[in-house]
């Protein structure tokens, strides 16, 4: 970490209805985004690579012995193995520049919080998702989630752009990202199943690739057109900047 | 006609995405967020189809499945049942059988799901 620069931390109070408190804090790095764990001596057998691997896993088992997920996701896991995923709890989201908070099932605040250990791992599929951990959104719906997906890809393909790299417009690599987002997604519940514990982390993992889903399905069946029509001021034939037309793609 | 099928599950991303696919097949989708909720619209609407969360809040899956088999008409009706907890010996969309009904894992494959409904509808 670069002298000066403070890292950055996402503090999440889960308040249960016994009345019991459990905190997070994630320390992410902030420029790279990983994030910052603690060393620890051992991890348990289900982090282990080769312990339901992904099947689109490019990690070895010699160089990387444990899933980088898995490993993030020791404690929260552990915390939540007696809760199921409808529960409701009073959840507080503490992020750099403001708070969030909502009474909510518990399978939606560990779906923010899984979604944010995964992303800041270092799985090299999922290091692709990780620019959104900068704006993270708990709490998040299907529709936020999409918009912020695609915005980030597009913001992605500008940078290429300019750095003279063939962009992608069209969004078809995003599609195949999300298509392995959702292999790990499919092998991490496997991973979390064959555990003797209750399904609250399993449903957050599987809203998770429901945001996953509704990405690639929106963008699969066109229904992109929908948002369309709150674009109109940037859609008439001369832009702001006076620029003429121009063919659609090249 | 269109086929009418019952989407039950506590978490609005699922019911959205499922909802939004069986859609573009065509098929009308009533919604429930609860087993309660799935229990009253199947009595009102008798869809062709069910698709139930194992565990829902109010009343799980497997109890409306059970409230309806004393119904003549009702309890013909096919289900599937949805559980996150059904992968632990599987590699893929494991399925199997409740009673007379279907189990399939979370998370949802769209092509699978389609694939049962199909089947189960006799389209």
């Amino acid at each position: 970490m670069a002298p000066g620069n403070e890292r950055l931390t996402f503090q999440y109070r889960f308040k249960f209805s016994d009345g019991s408190i459990k905190h997070f804090a994630l320390h992410l790095d902030p420029v790279t985004l990983g994030l910052i764990r603690d060393p620890t001596p051992s991890y348990p057998e289900w982090t282990r690579l080769n312990y339901h691997q992904c099947p689109n896993c490019p990690l070895k088992q010699e160089t990387t012995p444990h899933c980088p997920v898995a490993v993030n996701l020791v404690g929260v896991v552990d915390t939540f193995k007696d809760v199921l995923s409808h529960e409701q709890a009073e959840v507080e989201i503490r992020s750099p520049e403001r708070t969030y908070s909502a009474r909510t099932a518990l399978q939606t605040a560990i779906g923010s919080l899984i979604g944010l250990h995964m992303a800041t791992s270092g799985c090299p599929v999922l290091d692709k998702l990780r620019p959104m951990v900068r704006t993270h959104l708990p709490f998040a719906t299907a529709e936020e989630t999409m918009y912020r997906v695609i915005s980030m890809y597009l913001l992605g393909q500008f940078f290429r752009y300019r750095r003279g790299l063939l962009p992608d417009w069209d969004l078809k690599n995003l599609v195949k990202t999300y298509e392995d987002v959702q292999s790990v997604n499919k092998a991490f519940v496997e991973r979390l199943s064959s555990l003797a514990i209750q399904d609250a982390s399993m449903n957050a993992v599987v809203i998770l690739d429901c945001f996953a889903a509704t990405t690639n399905f929106s963008i699969m069946s066109d229904s992109l057109n929908e948002i369309e029509q709150l674009f109109g001021a940037y859609l008439k034939k001369e832009g702001t900047t006076g620029e003429k037309e121009n063919p659609r793609r090249g | 006609m269109k086929k009418k099928i019952l989407v039950a599950d506590d978490d609005p991303a699922l019911l959205q995405m499922m909802e939004a696919v069986l859609k573009r097949e065509g098929y009308e989708v009533l919604t429930a967020h609860n087993g309660q909720e799935a229990l009253n619209l199947v009595r009102q609407q008798a869809p062709d189809l069910m698709i139930l969360d194992i565990m829902m809040p109010k009343m799980d899956g497997p109890s409306v499945y059970s409230s309806l088999q004393s119904d003549v008409t009702l309890s013909k009706i096919p289900v599937i049942f949805l559980t996150a907890l059904a992968t632990s010996n599987s590699t893929s969309d494991e399925e199997g059988l409740l009673g007379t009904a279907a189990i399939m894992a979370k998370p949802v494959n769209h092509a699978t799901l389609l694939r049962k409904v199909s089947g189960l509808l006799g389209a």
